[in-house]
């Protein structure tokens, strides 16, 4: 089966001329669909730059990418039929949710930007999917929990019916109860829908739960591709890689003997 | 001062007024601790970091504290007006908050910063302020103290920015140091240095450290005892080394639910809550 999602040879720069700051580089890989791919690495070390150019959100790099069978054009902004396709999760759901839109806004807003016309229905659907029900719909972001806006956030990236899903950090603003919660839901959702998923973060742990497989980011570059069985049962080969495990011994789940 | 008395808190309750009638959201806190490690554990909304503020007198207006008894050493932190506060903070008691990028000042240099302590608990001339501030900078583990020294917050990475915030707190050699998510805002590799060092100075110089977290594990591998907050109280106290004797099913549902490698790709267990551990 093809892949649903190609990188090859990608460079993302942030800034112009003297400025410019290499971000990403050389970076390649190819995920299968259905496929939940992670993106594990330290600060600064362009995992979310990366996921950020597959998000069409950042114009700035060259190479190749082709997403659900489409190829992208660098240094434009993609079409809105894009969009549809391609859906993100931000990390902090106290800042991805407009304060003064309510839940009803925030999700019908994609609906009617893509021309569903079953809006009303897909609300309904997509909220009990995300177990919130519909006494949710007409509130504010203000008056949900971290987890209840996360939840949001969710449903409307799934609201679209996207083919690839892309999520950067979403749990780690969350408590670990309801970090739990939302990867159980992120489950759920992975087994209902036909979605592909590549998710950032800097917890192997939970990447090692999630993911199938991994690709490690140092300094901009892949530097280790794994399974997430290599990582559980840390046949790893890189320094940083190793650093890394060895930093979330104990921090998170990953057990040292295992 | 004998060990076992660094600080002595019983029945200490937090209040915020509210349309009916005050909430406590800190109640009945009580802990006793020597020069050791405690740590504090608990979710969003628990009360951790207001009873850690409230320790230190830095509940903001309309919050109220009560306590039967507040010492800290022989000082009765009960009876303290603000400029007593002050005489306490800084030199008695300090606090490293969770992003340095936020709790340093971002127009002052470092070096100020961290002698501003000095400046203001102990008489000493400006050449022997810059020493001692070198020389703490240095114990942090940083490199080019003379760089750091004359540095503003923005030049410093999160990991230098946390170390130089360790040492503007260590720097009047406290007798208690208030931790507070200390390096959830860092990187997982700095983290890790952090943590170490933060133990290993805390530990070779004898001060009692607080160490407020959401992250359990985390927590137990560098306290000596734990604390257990949910909805304001204390509904259980750890020892660090043995957390598989934790009782309370609150403890045991946030260890449940961190993912794990027996768990791959199936469901995690979810904490159901039960209104009787507010009263516990």
């Amino acid at each position: 089966m093809n892949a649903t999602i190609v990188i090859q040879g990608v460079d993302v720069f942030h800034g112009q001329g003297a400025q410019r700051f290499h971000a990403v580089k050389q970076a390649s890989l190819s995920i299968a669909p259905r496929e939940t791919f992670g993106l594990v690495g330290g600060s600064g070390s362009g995992k979310s730059s990366l996921l950020r150019v597959l998000a069409g959100l950042s114009p700035n790099w060259s190479g190749s990418i082709t997403m659900a069978g489409e190829a992208m054009p660098p240094g434009q902004r993609p079409p809105r039929a894009f969009h549809r396709h391609v859906q993100m999760v931000f990390q902090d759901p106290y800042a991805s949710l407009n304060p003064r839109h309510t839940v009803d806004r925030i999700l019908s807003e994609g609906l009617a930007l893509h021309g569903f016309r079953d809006a009303e229905q897909r609300i309904r659907d997509v909220l009990d999917q995300v177990g919130l029900g519909p006494r949710f719909r007409f509130r504010y972001p203000h008056e949900l929990s971290g987890g209840q806006r996360q939840r949001v956030a969710i449903a409307r990236a799934i609201s679209l019916e996207p083919q690839i899903l892309l999520l950067d950090e979403p749990t780690s603003a969350l408590d670990a109860s309801v970090q739990a919660e939302i990867l159980n839901l992120l489950m759920t959702i992975r087994q209902q829908r036909p979605v592909t998923c590549v998710f950032v973060s800097h917890d192997l742990a939970v990447i090692a739960h999630i993911c199938d497989r991994v690709a490690v980011m140092q300094h901009g570059s892949i530097v280790e591709h794994l399974t997430a069985d290599e990582l559980i049962s840390r046949q790893v080969s890189h320094p940083y890689t190793r650093q890394l495990l060895a930093a979330s011994e104990g921090l998170s789940g990953i057990d040292p003997a295992a | 001062m004998t060990d076992a008395s660094l600080l002595d808190i019983e029945g200490l309750t937090v209040s915020f007024p509210s349309d009916s009638g005050r909430v406590s959201v800190v109640r009945d806190f009580a802990l006793r601790m020597g020069r050791e490690k405690i740590g504090i554990v608990g979710e969003s909304g628990s009360g951790k970091s207001i009873t850690a503020r409230a320790i230190l007198g830095l509940v903001p207006h309309p919050g109220q504290t009560t306590a039967r008894r507040m010492q800290l050493g022989n000082r009765n932190l009960l009876a303290l007006d603000s400029a007593g506060w002050r005489g306490i903070r800084g030199k008695y008691a300090g606090m490293i908050m969770q992003d340095p990028k936020f709790s340093l000042n971002p127009v002052m240099r470092i070096g100020d910063q961290i002698t501003e302590t000095l400046r203001l608990h102990e008489k000493l001339d400006r050449a022997e302020q810059r020493r001692r501030a070198i020389a703490i900078l240095q114990a942090v583990g940083i490199d080019d103290p003379e760089r750091v020294y004359a540095a503003y917050p923005h030049e410093l990475s999160g990991g230098m920015g946390q170390r130089a915030m360790i040492a503007a707190m260590l720097i009047s050699s406290p007798e208690l140091i208030i931790a507070d998510e200390p390096t959830s805002a860092l990187d997982v590799l700095v983290r890790e240095q952090v943590l170490k060092l933060l133990d290993d100075l805390v530990t070779t110089r004898g001060i009692g450290l607080i160490l407020i977290s959401h992250d359990l594990p985390m927590v137990a591998r560098f306290c000596d005892r734990i604390l257990v907050m949910y909805r304001g109280r204390i509904v259980e106290t750890l020892d660090a080394h043995h957390l598989d004797r934790a009782n309370h099913p609150y403890t045991k549902g946030l260890m449940a639910c961190l993912p794990q490698p027996a768990y791959r790709g199936q469901m995690l267990p979810s904490l159901s809550r039960d209104p009787a551990w507010e009263q516990a």
